[in-house]
């Protein structure tokens, strides 16, 4: 008796599943909305709302300092997200967040020789904060699946977050014992300016751009021997798709 | 235990059985006649078994290039039959086009390839112009060589022009695919006029942002094919949806995305893409040239889009639907003893079809419900597929209903429409 009764109930749930099977069968192969034509236009650089995602690096150009250093070793990268609106086929306006770091070494402009009154041999200093900027985009071609060729002119400011002043000179224990010996500091520098503000200008040909900035003013709020020149060249790459 | 697995089984079986029996009804769809699956959704057989291949037809094929062509031994009867009229490289203004890139060897193969004694297209005895004009990433260079090889076509006599090719873009917007904005939807156009049928194909920007038409599909009086999976006999997510800019019904047809076509080397595979679809169309219309000597293109266009499987009704992924070979041979197919009931709810529209049962399972789409939503233009606000297999009810969400729009389904061959 429980055997049928067990076999009455599983031949039940054999029939459910059967029906919600076959249920499913019957599904929505597919379903489109058709989209107004004017929706469409909003197409690759011409698009209303676009974020991407931008890395880029910087160079500082080895132009002569005043006193008696010059450029050396630079380097500097940048990174975020970029966000950009339409405000017309050919204008957009531009805004990104993100981080930047640049390290900069100045070097003595002649060889230290014995006897020589310079007090490091070498001398590097590293800023890294948090950037922002706002601009303006003329998009020179509308078309195409990247961000088309462009000029962004905008002003970017920077909270540096760490500043660190590194400085290499000759060791006092070398003098006179024949072998040369360096010894590095690293300190903080608390004399920066919480923000550095920057114009630039940038030339974007799709998922590249090279990026020209320059600092008006001092990166120190007080007069010191150390500051990064104002001009920074940089090459931007952005892995977009419209 | 013992009991679970005595009650159990035959509960799962039932679970399992119709889905296996599902797939098994298509691939004996597919594999019928003993001809690719290609050659097989067109009913290609009907224009075979009547000795029509496209002899007397010339159909120009413009292309990436044809690298491999005068070699492959599956196009090998073109040369020795005296098939192909002409070639031109308008990339390096010479006569040899047999280099670049081997897409129109593969586009060639789906005309007039013969691949183990099988065809690969419909029009194997037709005359051939080929023309390269594809290069990489100029594509003002090539859209202007484009234009100009369609002109050639028209000098050297062509019937039918074979393109794959489109532009998007690089040079344009999606609101100008009008038909009227670009140089090849002009040029298109130009060929049209003359008086030789165009057939390109949709594009395969379905599935990207473009989404729509490329150009010269986009162009009035011309053949633009979509792609259809030859499994589901359900548009491609790739193959690029319609309207024209202008709201024109775009893609005219469909036909099978996935081929076998030959390649560079000297062999076959499959491929995928509306580039294959469309070839499979210039075929068909050749085969219809040589049945209808004396039609115009304009009217082969017309009956060719008369004869998709989905004809009156129509869809922007399906267009009509893939041309039957059988509708110039069988009049009567159409007339099935069903009926198609349109009620509405208060959400929803409640459809009887009738009972499959008594339809015989004759291709891919029997199951298959097609409705759309229309504006009082005729522009389609909606439109989708259901799977109707085995119930014989389905109801449709009425959404953003307005009074003037316009339901209309097909199913088996009846359209049924509804109106307030």
């Amino acid at each position: 008796m429980d055997r049928v009764r067990l076999s009455i109930r599983m031949s039940i749930i054999a029939l459910y599943a059967a029906f919600f099977c076959s249920a499913g069968l019957q599904g929505q192969a597919f379903e489109l909305k058709v989209k107004p034509l004017s929706e469409k236009s909003s197409f690759g650089p011409n698009r209303l709302h676009f974020t991407h995602f931008f890395l880029g690096t910087a160079w500082i150009p080895p132009v002569s300092r005043a006193g008696d250093s010059q450029t050396g070793f630079s380097l500097g990268f940048r990174g975020g997200l970029r966000y950009k609106i339409r405000l017309s086929r050919s204008l957009a306006l531009v805004a990104e967040a993100g981080i930047a770091g640049q390290k900069f070494r100045m070097q003595p402009g002649f060889p230290l020789l014995p006897g020589d009154t310079l007090s490091f041999r070498r001398q590097s200093l590293s800023v890294t904060g948090f950037e922002g900027a706002f601009g303006l985009r003329i998009r020179l071609g509308q078309r195409g699946n990247y961000l088309g060729t462009y000029i962004d002119a905008g002003i970017s400011a920077t909270t540096p977050v760490s500043s660190v002043l590194s400085t290499t000179m000759p060791s006092p224990e070398s003098g006179g014992s024949g072998i040369r010996s360096d010894m590095k500091i690293k300190r903080r520098v608390d004399c920066i300016r919480p923000f550095l503000y920057a114009p630039y200008v940038r030339l974007g040909f799709n998922k590249l751009a090279v990026q020209v900035s320059w600092r008006p003013s001092a990166m120190t709020d007080q007069p010191a021997n150390y500051d990064m020149p104002a001009l920074q060249i940089g090459i931007e790459f952005s892995p977009v798709r419209y | 235990m013992m009991a679970v697995t005595r009650y159990l089984a035959p509960a799962l079986a039932l679970l399992v059985l119709p889905s296996f029996s599902f797939y098994a009804g298509d691939h004996r769809i597919l594999s019928s006649e003993g001809l690719e699956p290609q050659v097989n959704l067109v009913q290609g057989e009907e224009f075979i078994s009547r000795g029509l291949t496209g002899k007397g037809i010339t159909i120009a094929v413009i292309d990436a290039g044809f690298k491999g062509t005068d070699t492959h031994p599956g196009l090998a009867h073109l040369f020795r039959n005296g098939q192909i009229a002409g070639t031109w490289d308008f990339i390096r203004n010479q006569e040899d086009v047999f280099a670049g890139h081997s897409h129109g060897t593969a586009v060639l193969s789906c005309i007039a390839g013969i691949h183990e004694g099988k065809q690969l297209g419909l029009a194997p005895d037709a005359r051939f112009l080929l023309a390269r004009t594809e290069r990489r990433n100029e594509p003002a260079r090539e859209e202007a060589d484009w234009a100009k090889a369609v002109d050639w076509a028209l000098r050297n006599g062509a019937d039918i022009i074979q393109s794959s090719i489109g532009f998007t873009y690089h040079r344009y917007f999606p609101e100008e695919m009008n038909g009227r904005y670009s140089l090849a939807a002009r040029a298109a156009l130009r060929a049209a006029r003359a008086g030789v049928l165009l057939v390109n194909s949709a594009g395969n920007e379905g599935r990207n942002r473009w989404k729509t038409m490329t150009t010269p599909a986009d162009a009035d009086s011309i053949l633009s094919v979509g792609a259809i999976s030859p499994l589901t006999g359900l548009a491609e997510r790739y193959s690029s949806l319609g309207p024209a800019a202008d709201g024109r019904i775009k893609p005219n047809v469909c036909a099978s995305g996935r081929v076998i076509a030959f390649t560079a080397g000297g062999k076959a595979r499959a491929m995928d893409g509306t580039s294959f679809a469309s070839p499979m169309i210039s075929g068909f219309a050749a085969c219809l040239m040589q049945l209808l000597p004396g039609a115009t293109a304009q009217e082969i266009l017309e009956r060719i889009e008369r004869s998709g499987h989905l004809y009156p009704y129509y869809d922007y992924s399906h267009g009509y639907g893939v041309p039957q070979a059988s509708r110039f041979f069988h009049a009567t197919e159409r007339e099935i003893p069903c009926r198609l009931v349109i009620d509405t709810l208060n959400q929803a529209f409640k459809i009887e079809t009738g009972n499959p049962c008594d339809l015989p399972a004759r291709n891919l789409w029997s199951r298959y419900l097609y409705y759309h939503i229309s504006d009082s233009s005729g522009l389609l606000i909606k439109y989708g597929v259901k799977e109707m297999n085995p119930l014989i009810r389905t109801s449709i969400a009425r959404g953003s209903w307005n009074r003037s729009n316009i339901l209309q389904v097909f199913y088996n061959g009846m359209t049924a429409q509804w109106t307030e």
